[in-house]
């Protein structure tokens, strides 16, 4: 992967003594993971074809929404551009396709989720509980690498299919049945 | 040993082997090539389809990050035996995952993978075949497999293998066959050579090849047995011809035997009584009975060079007829009367029954007579005394028929055919009871064809007689009974002719006998002669004396008798230019007739010469002579 690289570099020549990554490079590898899921999420037709680009927007981390400014700007996934935006609160994501919620909202989700199944986004979060207030991918970090979980039932109560290509890259993938 | 002089059949048999085992060769290269090319497509298809699978299902991982799951995917190489390691790079071409198996490093990237979304390459037995990882259109990497090809190489012996072997047992299949089918070939080929060397060394040219196919072999050995039938053929006429020539020659030798012989027998009685004339002691009635000898033994040999000379005519084709109307039956007669006195000799009857009104032919009459005399003069020959010879005259069909039949010895049946030919004699033998040349029947024959007629022999076989008929075609008009032609030619022998009394002759001839003989017979009958033994001697006389008659020998020692009579007829008339001359010479062919007609001669005779027809020549010329020059 692109920035695959770059981590190893810095991760090796400046913060290899930390348990996490650099900020500025975990922010650009988020950014980029949010853009390699829009690959893999399947939403309903009308959602991508009704709207002139796919939106990726960010509640809550100023950081990663100026990585993607960054890293992102005049990419395009499924012959769309890459939209992005910043959100105040939550009652913007009814246009987005996928949104990230920052740990500091994590209170606010029964809200988002409600909202966020009705228009089918694709909720992105961070940590364990994320998945438990209702989100469907949270990242999280394992040997010095940014990895993540999928709640594919979740996804498919926003009306989204995830692909098997995504879920095999999955750290851990929990479904109703309990299989993962 | 070189490849031509090899026998066909060794032959045949290598351009069979070495054909199949060349279509084979190439067959078996082909083979392996083939097999080669397709394994290694093969080969190439698997890791390539292999390659595009995982290029397929490691975008994922390779995008997130995921080597675990990227070492998964790659791991479905390792299910393929002939891979020897794989390897995934990013789109910075920095190494995501790789394996290999142990003892091999992992493929490296080349930079010109980077550049293809696809591609491969054989080298070092090794198979390297690339794929382009694509996510939304744009590479993010390369995965890169390299293949063993090492088993190719076993491949490549156990094709070769298996080639050697078809090549082998195919080899051996075409060799049983050829070794059957050059048979075909080179049998009918062996048996001709076989057949050819019998011929050429046994020299027998009817031994035959059999050919037993329509082939070109076939052909060959039907044309093989033609040119032997050819040869063969010309061998038989060879020989034939060998045999007729030699036959031909034999009877030419005992022909001259026979001339030789039958020249000398009358010199005999010749010589014996003209010695005893010499002697002078006999009585009247002997000398008489003498001259009768020598006359006609001296006439026997006339007729013998008379005969050959004929037949020396119809030879060369010189033989020409003076052809008129005349009537069989008198030349019959003339012939029967001539012939008359040796039958009385030898008490042998002669029966003539002629047809009185028999239509005239066209002919010779000297010739025909010559053609009955011939035959009576044989029949009375053969015949024993006291048998008979008929003569008869018949016309049959608008021809004139004459048989001539005896009651003699007759002829052989074997002998039949060759009656007519000339120099044969039924018997030739020195020990034969007749004379004679055999040119007789051989003369009588040409005669009769150049007559427009022909003439054939009837025998009942020995001792029963013969009979020979002649057959003339009759010319239109009614019948004649013309005085014979031929008599005038013919003069009756021994009949004492007179000239006129006084008649001046001079006789020119180098042969002192001659000069002698012929003097006294022109002396006896009259004439005045004069002789001279050169033409010199003889222009010497006409200076003082011009004779009536010139009777001139033509063969002379320095100067000829034609150069004789040219240099007389330019001398003027007074002088003798233009005296009578009579040619009196051995040179009887007809074109010396014509020479010395050419040359001055109003007559020729040929030696040895009638002493009746000389006088009667020499008294016509003078009366011819005193008739033209009466007048003036």
């Amino acid at each position: 992967m692109v920035l695959t690289g770059l981590l190893v570099l810095l991760g090796a020549c400046s913060e290899a003594a930390l348990g996490a990554p650099p900020q500025a490079a975990e922010e650009e590898l988020k950014a980029a993971f949010l853009f390699n899921f829009a690959k893999y999420v399947e939403w309903p037709a009308d959602i991508v074809a009704e709207r002139p680009s796919i939106d990726l927007c960010v509640l809550g981390d100023d950081l990663l929404h100026d990585a993607l400014q960054q890293t992102l700007r005049g990419k395009v996934v499924r012959d769309k551009p890459i939209g992005i935006r910043r959100l105040a609160s939550a009652q913007g994501a009814a246009g987005c396709h996928v949104l990230f919620v920052a740990g500091a909202h994590h209170d606010d989700m029964p809200g988002i989720v409600a909202l966020v199944q009705r228009h089918h986004v694709l909720l992105v979060g961070e940590g364990p509980e994320f998945l438990a207030h209702g989100g469907a991918i949270a990242f999280g970090v394992e040997d010095n690498r940014l990895r993540f979980d999928v709640d594919a039932d979740a996804a498919s109560s926003a009306g989204l299919k995830l692909s098997s290509q995504l879920l095999k890259v999955a750290r851990h993938v929990s479904r109703r049945d309990g299989g993962s | 040993m070189r490849f031509r002089d090899l026998p066909i059949r060794r032959k045949l048999l290598l351009f069979n082997v070495a054909t199949s085992a060349a279509a084979l060769l190439l067959v078996c290269i082909a083979f392996v090539f083939y097999e080669l090319e397709a394994y290694r497509r093969e080969v190439l298809q698997r890791l390539a389809t292999e390659a595009d699978m995982v290029s397929y299902n490691i975008v994922s991982a390779l995008l997130f990050d995921d080597q675990e799951s990227a070492s998964a995917t790659l791991g479905s190489f390792r299910a393929d035996p002939i891979v020897l390691g794989a390897a995934v790079y990013d789109d910075r071409g920095e190494p995501f995952v790789a394996f290999s198996v142990p003892g091999v490093s992992p493929p490296r990237l080349d930079p010109e993978m980077r550049r293809a979304p696809a591609g491969h390459a054989f080298h070092n037995a090794r198979l390297v075949v690339f794929r382009a990882i694509e996510s939304e259109g744009q590479p993010i990497g390369t995965v890169v497999v390299v293949g063993d090809l090492t088993e190719l190489n076993q491949r490549l012996l156990w094709y070769v293998a298996i080639a050697a072997a078809v090549f082998l047992g195919a080899i051996l299949a075409a060799l049983a066959i050829s070794w059957r089918a050059q048979r075909a070939i080179s049998q009918p080929i062996l048996h001709l050579v076989r057949t050819a060397r019998v011929v050429s060394a046994q020299r027998d040219y009817s031994v035959r090849a059999r050919a037993e196919s329509e082939d070109e072999i076939g052909l060959l050995i039907r044309t093989f047995n033609d040119m032997l039938a050819q040869i063969q053929q010309r061998d038989d006429e060879l020989a034939a011809a060998r045999d007729q020539a030699e036959g031909a020659n034999r009877a030419k030798d005992e022909f001259l035997a026979v001339v030789s012989h039958e020249l000398r027998t009358p010199l005999t009685p010749i010589l014996a009584w003209s010695s005893l004339l010499r002697q002078g002691r006999l009585d009247p009635a002997a000398i008489q009975r003498a001259i009768d000898i020598i006359d006609r033994n001296a006439r026997v040999q006339a007729q013998l060079i008379n005969d050959l000379l004929d037949v020396s005519r119809i030879v060369s084709g010189k033989m020409k007829l003076d052809l008129r109307a005349i009537d069989v039956g008198a030349v019959i007669e003339a012939a029967v009367d001539s012939i008359r006195p040796s039958a009385l000799a030898k008490h042998v009857q002669l029966e003539v029954a002629l047809a009185p009104h028999a239509r005239p032919v066209a002919g010779d009459a000297a010739r025909l007579q010559q053609v009955f005399w011939n035959l009576l003069s044989n029949a009375v020959k053969f015949t024993p005394e006291g048998g008979s010879v008929s003569v008869s005259l018949a016309e049959v069909d608008g021809r004139v028929e004459v048989a001539v039949t005896d009651t003699g010895e007759g002829i052989e049946p074997a002998f039949l055919p060759y009656v007519f030919e000339r120099f044969r004699q039924q018997d030739a033998t020195s020990t034969r009871a007749h004379g004679g040349l055999g040119l007789g029947l051989s003369i009588v024959r040409y005669l009769t064809e150049l007559h427009g007629g022909s003439v054939a022999v009837a025998s009942e076989g020995p001792g029963r007689g013969s009979t020979f008929r002649v057959s003339l075609p009759v010319v239109g008009g009614r019948p004649v009974r013309a005085a014979p032609a031929g008599a005038e030619v013919h003069a009756p022998r021994g009949a004492a002719t007179v000239v006129s009394p006084g008649l001046r002759v001079l006789l020119v001839d180098d042969d002192p006998d001659t000069l002698e003989t012929v003097g006294t017979v022109l002396a006896t009958a009259g004439a005045e002669v004069r002789t001279a033994a050169s033409a010199s001697e003889a222009t010497d006389v006409f200076e003082h004396w011009v004779p009536d008659v010139l009777v001139s020998d033509i063969g002379m020692p320095g100067e000829d008798g034609y150069s004789l009579i040219r240099r007389l007829r330019s001398l003027p008339q007074d002088r003798g230019g233009r005296v009578p001359a009579v040619a009196l010479t051995a040179y009887a062919r007809s074109e010396d007739r014509v020479k010395l007609l050419a040359a001055g001669f109003q007559m020729h005779l040929a030696k040895p010469v009638d002493q009746a027809e000389l006088v009667a020549v020499v008294n016509r010329l003078a009366g011819s002579v005193r008739e033209s020059s009466k007048p003036a």
